[in-house]
């Protein structure tokens, strides 16, 4: 498995929140396909998407967690936080509800995911800058504020999406080298694959153990 | 020699004295230094001692005479000549003198040598010292830096002095004792260098770099001495009083002691002293030695060297910023100087002599003029009453007349604060280079072969033979690496986790184990009947939900339109908003595409059956994640708030699930029975060799992976029943409080 194309160090798992309709389904759709999904269905409960990246020559594979953004399904994805390693927190900069609810989203993601979650603030649609509606400048210091990482992107265009991500996933490898993040804790969001050596027994009851070597 | 020996003795009597005290700060260095530090500080000292035993008697007068009076200035000097070599206790002294004395005789040479090889370490280390005490004090950084000083220029005038110092043999003995501890020190610091040398070659040449700085240093403070020791001397008068008093007790019982070692110690001593101020011969041999170093070094470790050339050239580079001449330039001025100081010198000294033998006679108190001898600073610090303003006066007219540079002085408690941090930035520096090339070799060392590095602890054969093992290696790994390759696309987990179906059944787990709790925890706060009544009402649901036979209800092979019928059906009854349109649609194109594989290959196409097989199991785990995916859309679906206006019960939707998971189930052994049969076909169509021995793994395979596929499923359905309970629980608390 060593050099197969499924070979990667860590599993992330991420979680994309925010209102309905901000563009969640899309900038995960854009990060995964780097195609622009022009009419993206609610999502119902979860969906999920897979991108394998690189970060300080370690290869990690990303398992993002695309929740709903309706408010019916609050309860349900409210279950979805636990063991995130890193959460995207995402508005619609045409739209100011979409901010004014981040507090809300906020403390959700404090309170049911681990202190050490690296959440990041998007500010999504940022293409339709004739229609903002939220300055950067007032996201930028709601970020400051309360210690997330921010940018604006597009989905639509790709911009800053992939830095969104791969910041996010920098930050959480950042934490993992320095100690702060432990990868044995059950709710980390972090798991640890190490090199597979050789002879490795293949797991067959547990699919994502790539790396074992039925030699 | 036999002056600056005695001025350095004097020094290294004050440095004695003045050790007690900094015996308690500086003990663990002294101690570990010991042992080694008697032996070669005996060799040094027992020569030195020959030669000083005139000298020596000046030195002991300036110690007593210091300890009354003079021991305020003598203090200054002392304490910080101390620092740097004082730490050596007077016992260590006395014992190593006398065995020195037995070894002078049988190693000239080798005294010579360890003076060689020592003394530049020594001065670094001194200077080092010095420069630490200068930190603390300006003043006292002048000080030292003038006591090194004139050292020097008393060993040029050292025949002069020994005229005076001979007469003063009586106190002879107090300054061998000085002479003792100061060779003690200087050899503890000596031995303690080698040490480090061998552990560390860059270090050896940080000294002799250092070694060279210190040199030059030292001509400066020669050039400086005549100037400094008048400013000093009314600094040190201030700052030493406080120290005198300690250091003159001190000094008092470290002569009694001083008597056996004194010979050794004083040439010791001297030898230290003298490579500190810079004497010549002292300094050739030192500047020998250490570039004798530095080549071994160099040669030892090409990139050791590397490192120390940089140093060098740092040093360079601060020393032009500092303003310091040329070392060419230097000797000029020294030269000048010390001619200046040799006439200086020789008036003061013999009015100095003549006061101090006097005062010897006297009283020793009286002898603090001693400093007068030969070394103008001494005299300084040491003048505390009378005699001090008069020796201050003929000294300084003569001093003043020299017109030496001021800058001079300027030179040396700058040159010597910034050499001491240049000699810490060096060495640490130096140290961490070293530390960066090793961890860097070793990374390189450990990255390049991780692959022999197991076969290293295991076998110890020989190179070759690990070589050719580890080759081997790498190419079946390349070939395991292949097939492990073509392995992967075949591999059931792997493509269901590609599916998301991992992922769905992770987050169908997560709701389950919450709705778990969540019925656990209303089971606990009911009592009573309607303990009972829900218990029942969950135990029926649960009964509802055990899966039928799946053999027994074994359908016949339904059409595609079967299937979607059913599953709709099913899901209907489970009053979930959500139709199963990517299952359909799944279940749809490997239909379409068995039927296609079967036409062909009645036409008699060939087939890759490895491409059979993998199509098979990609299949049924494409199949499975999308039924776990329904299932788990179904459970959220099941626990939103408007779900509770559905009218079926939770019996109900249970059979209805139980239902759908058989057909699913089924049309998993569907497809899998399906695809043997083309991978059968296939072998029948190739029929001729053992073809078909090669489809029964494939085959055993892909039933295998199906009973896989339909253990997820059946996983899935289990972890619904916990949400279908939980939503019966709060469908029938809603009624309640409706009725209510």
């Amino acid at each position: 498995m060593a050099s197969g194309p499924y070979n990667y160090s860590y599993i992330f798992k991420y979680i994309i929140i925010g209102d309905m309709g901000v563009g969640k389904s899309c900038l995960l759709h854009q990060f995964t396909e780097k195609k622009f999904m022009a009419d993206c269905p609610h999502t119902i409960g979860v969906e999920f998407g897979t991108r394998i990246i690189e970060v300080s020559g370690q290869k990690i594979k990303l398992q993002i967690w695309d929740t709903a953004g309706q408010e019916r399904f609050r309860a349900v994805t409210r279950s979805y936080y636990r063991g995130a390693a890193g959460a995207l927190m995402v508005y619609d900069i045409t739209r100011r509800s979409t901010y004014n609810h981040l507090s809300s989203w906020l403390t959700d993601a404090r309170n049911l995911t681990n202190p050490n979650t690296v959440i990041f603030l998007i500010g999504n649609k940022c293409d339709l800058e004739a229609q903002r509606d939220v300055t950067y400048e007032e996201a930028k210091q709601f970020a400051e504020e309360n210690g997330l990482l921010f940018l604006e992107a597009s989905a639509k265009t790709g911009e800053h999406v992939e830095e969104a991500f791969l910041d996010t996933a920098k930050k959480i490898y950042q934490n993992i080298q320095d100690g702060s993040l432990d990868l044995n804790a059950a709710e980390s969001g972090v798991q640890h694959k190490p090199a597979a050596p050789r002879g490795n027994q293949l797991n067959t009851d547990q699919p994502p153990n790539k790396e074992g070597c039925p030699c | 020699m036999a002056d600056s020996e005695d001025e350095e003795a004097f020094h290294s009597a004050g440095e004695e004295e003045v050790t007690p005290p900094s015996q308690k700060s500086e003990e663990k260095p002294s101690k570990s230094g010991q042992p080694s530090s008697t032996s070669s500080g005996g060799a040094s000292g027992k020569k030195e001692v020959q030669n000083v035993g005139k000298p020596n008697s000046k030195k002991a007068k300036g110690k007593k005479g210091k300890k009354k009076k003079a021991s305020m200035n003598d203090k200054g000097d002392n304490s910080e000549e101390m620092k740097g070599e004082a730490t050596m206790s007077e016992k260590d002294a006395a014992v190593s003198s006398e065995t020195d004395q037995q070894d002078t005789k049988q190693q000239p040479h080798s005294e010579t040598q360890l003076e060689e090889q020592n003394q530049p370490d020594a001065d670094v280390e001194t200077a080092e010292g010095v420069k630490s005490e200068l930190k603390s004090d300006k003043k006292e950084e002048r000080t030292s830096a003038v006591e090194d000083t004139p050292p020097e220029s008393s060993k040029k005038e050292n025949l002069k002095e020994q005229d005076d110092s001979s007469p003063k043999k009586e106190d002879s003995q107090p300054e061998s004792e000085l002479a003792e501890e100061g060779g003690d020190a200087k050899a503890k610091t000596d031995s303690q260098v080698p040490e480090e040398e061998e552990q560390k070659p860059h270090v050896k040449e940080d000294a002799e770099q250092l070694l060279e700085t210190g040199s030059e240093i030292n001509r400066d403070a020669q050039g400086a001495s005549p100037e400094p020791s008048q400013d000093d001397d009314e600094n040190k008068t201030l700052e030493t009083d406080e120290r005198t008093g300690e250091s003159a007790s001190a000094s008092s019982k470290q002569t009694d002691a001083a008597e056996d070692a004194e010979a050794g110690g004083g040439r010791s001593i001297m030898g230290a002293l003298s490579k500190l101020t810079g004497e010549k011969p002292a300094e050739k041999k030192a500047s020998g030695g250490g570039w004798g170093w530095g080549g071994w070094g160099a040669s030892l470790v090409s990139s050791v060297s590397a490192v120390g050339h940089g140093l060098s050239s740092v040093i360079e580079n601060v020393e032009t910023s500092l303003g310091l001449p040329k070392p060419e330039e230097l000797t000029e001025q020294e030269k000048r100087q010390q001619e200046f100081i040799v006439t200086l010198d020789e008036r003061g000294e013999g009015k100095e002599g003549k006061e101090e033998d006097g005062d010897k006679d006297e009283d020793k108190d009286e002898e603090t003029k001693d400093p007068g001898e030969g070394e103008e600073m001494e005299r300084d610090g040491g003048k505390e009453g009378e005699e001090e303003g008069d020796e201050k006066q003929d000294q300084s007219t003569p001093e003043d007349q020299p017109s030496v540079p001021s800058s001079m002085k300027g030179f040396l408690s700058l040159g010597a604060s910034a050499i001491t941090s240049v000699v810490g930035k060096t060495v640490t520096g130096g140290l961490d280079a070293l530390e960066t090339i090793g961890r860097k070799t070793m990374d390189v060392l450990q990255e390049g072969e991780h692959r022999l590095e197991g076969r290293r602890s295991g076998q110890k054969g020989n190179l070759s033979e690990m070589l050719r093992d580890a080759k081997e290696e790498a190419e079946t790994a390349a070939v395991l690496e292949e097939e492990e390759r073509e392995r992967q696309r075949a591999h059931f987990g792997i493509l269901f986790d590609k599916y998301q179906g991992l992922a769905h059944l992770e987050a169908l787990e997560m709701i389950s184990n919450q709705s778990e709790s969540k019925v656990q925890g209303s089971l606990s706060t009911l009592s009573g009947e309607d303990l009972q009544s829900l218990k029942t009402e969950l135990i029926e649901i649960r009964d509802a939900f055990q899966l039928e036979d799946l053999e027994s209800e074994e359908q016949p092979e339904g059409s595609e339109q079967d299937f979607v019928n059913a599953i709709t059906e099913h899901l209907f009854g489970v009053s979930v908003a959500s139709t199963p349109d990517k299952l359909q649609r799944v279940q749809r194109s490997v239909h379409e595409w068995l039927a296609e594989c079967k036409s062909q290959q009645e036409a008699a196409q060939k087939q890759d059956t490895k491409e059979l097989h993998i199509k098979a199991i990609e299949t049924l785990a494409e199949f499975s994640s999308r039924v776990i995916e329904q299932f788990h859309k179904a459970c959220e679906l099941m626990l939103l708030p408007q779900d509770r206006e559905h009218t079926k019960n939770a019996v109900q939707r249970a059979t209805s699930l139980s239902k759908l998971t058989s057909v699913l189930a089924t049309e998993v052994s569907n497809q899998a029975s399906k695809f043997a049969d083309c991978l059968n076909r296939e072998a029948a169509n190739q029929e001729e060799g053992a073809e078909t021995a090669d489809v029964n793994p494939l085959i055993t395979n892909i039933y295998l992976e199906a009973s896989n596929s339909t253990s997820y499923i059946q996983d899935a359905f289990q972890l619904v029943l916990p949400v279908l309970q939980m939503v019966a629980i709060e469908r029938k608390r809603d009624a309640t409080t409706e009725t209510s």
